[in-house]
């Protein structure tokens, strides 16, 4: 093989490894804002846009995050440290809001939990979510209707946020967006372009990946409030 | 001052004694900041711990209210809660604290157990409600408690290596204790 094209081979492949490394975590990594992570996956993907739909609704009317996540066992940490670890780390919730919503579901282990934000707890209080929560997942898990359930959960959810929670004053509405620019993804694709450019003398031109990836939340924090069942 | 001087034997003596003190000076600043920091953060997140062990004493009363309109939980229970209240109100040192603590715990699991054995009073919406706010107070004081042994343990990390350990026999930064896995806390954080 050309030592030059060896050279391009060991740089991308080096890169993606980087990639994937990186990705090596216990705690699920998040994006906006339905995170169907079951095998076989719960929801079809017309179901997941569905959901999506509110919490991006939610999101631009008021700039409340609501994430869902779908797992199949949440492991050694039970559902209540997996919720707010998995909050913490992803920051659900805007940074210094604090206006996050976890709705965490747990096929196998028959097991729901909605955590909130600090900044939220005020008007999703322990019981009200609780309420929401048995009226909605609880029975999801007992008709096997998890896309309605979960629907329902968000929609709840979703609706007592929009009717009595107040963005501080002077905060911007309306620009919530699924897609955002990776500019990990921009930049080794730009390195890549420049070493290839380089080492083919401008013969050969390169690209790699799709600058544009699903958003992530906005660095909200969580105090454990909330409730599970 | 002549250039010269710079390249002589006492000229580069001395630029590395300089070198020698900045460095020095940063590293001391660097390490005693931290340490400083990672104290204050622990004892903050502390504060938080007692916050919310003061939240779970505050819904007592009107747990008690509600709930010994049923028969079904136990009236001794009930009395038994609201007078280790008073007592952990009262109480005057930390080991007291801990100990009522641990019994109010006690009562409080019997409480829940009798709500979960009974179906009935989990569709009576005013008790359902504050058994959601009891297991929430539990588990911000599980979450607190966490992130509370974290900071500890980044705390006392920096106490035990290099260089941390000289500038905390120095200045008399000690290993702090970690959340005792009894409930109740440790007894001086």
């Amino acid at each position: 093989m050309r030592p030059r094209v060896l050279i391009i081979a060991v740089i991308v492949v080096a890169v993606c490894s980087l990639s994937a490394a990186a990705r090596a975590e216990t705690l699920p990594k998040l994006s906006l804002y339905v995170n169907d992570l079951t095998t076989p996956p719960t929801l079809l993907q017309s179901e997941s846009d569905d959901i999506t739909n509110i919490c991006l609704q939610v999101d631009n009317i008021t700039t409340a995050e609501i994430a869902v996540l779908i797992v199949n066992s949440t492991g050694t940490l039970g559902i209540d440290m997996y919720a707010a670890q998995t909050f913490q780390q992803n920051g659900i919730g805007k940074t210094g809001q604090n206006n996050g919503v976890l709705i965490l579901v747990s096929i196998n282990e028959k097991l729901w939990r909605i955590e909130v934000g600090y900044g939220l707890e005020g008007i999703l209080n322990d019981a009200k979510v609780g309420a929401i929560g048995r009226s909605t997942l609880s029975v999801a898990f007992e008709t096997g209707d998890y896309y309605g359930g979960i629907l329902n959960a968000t929609l709840d959810v979703g609706q007592e946020i929009v009717d009595n929670y107040q963005p501080p004053p002077g905060t911007p509405t309306g620009n919530a967006s699924l897609f955002g620019l990776d500019w990990r993804s921009i930049t080794i694709g730009i390195v890549i372009f420049i070493a290839v450019a380089v080492l083919t003398k401008g013969k050969a031109v390169f690209w790699v990946g799709n600058i544009f990836r699903r958003g992530g939340f906005g660095g909200g924090e969580s105090g454990g409030g909330g409730a599970d069942g | 001052m002549n250039p010269r001087f710079f390249t002589s034997k006492i000229g580069i003596i001395l630029l590395g004694v300089l070198i020698a003190s900045v460095i020095f000076t940063t590293v001391s600043a660097t390490t005693y900041n931290g340490l400083a920091t990672k104290q204050a953060t622990y004892q903050a997140q502390w504060a938080q711990v007692e916050n919310q062990y003061q939240r779970k004493i505050d819904l007592i009363p009107e747990l008690v209210a509600q709930v010994s309109g049923y028969k079904e939980f136990e009236s001794q229970t009930l009395e038994n809660i609201t007078r280790l209240r008073t007592q952990w109100l009262n109480a005057s040192t930390q080991v007291i604290k801990v100990n009522v603590t641990t019994a109010i715990d006690q009562n409080l699991f019997k409480l829940q157990a009798t709500y979960e054995n009974y179906p009935y009073l989990q569709s009576v919406t005013v008790v359902a409600g504050l058994m959601d706010e009891l297991a929430g107070t539990e588990n911000r004081i599980a979450v607190e408690r966490f992130r509370y042994n974290d900071d500890v343990r980044s705390y006392n990390t920096q106490i035990v290596t290099f260089p941390g350990n000289v500038y905390a026999g120095l200045f008399g930064f000690q290993r702090a204790p970690y959340y005792d896995p009894i409930p109740g806390g440790p007894v001086n954080p």
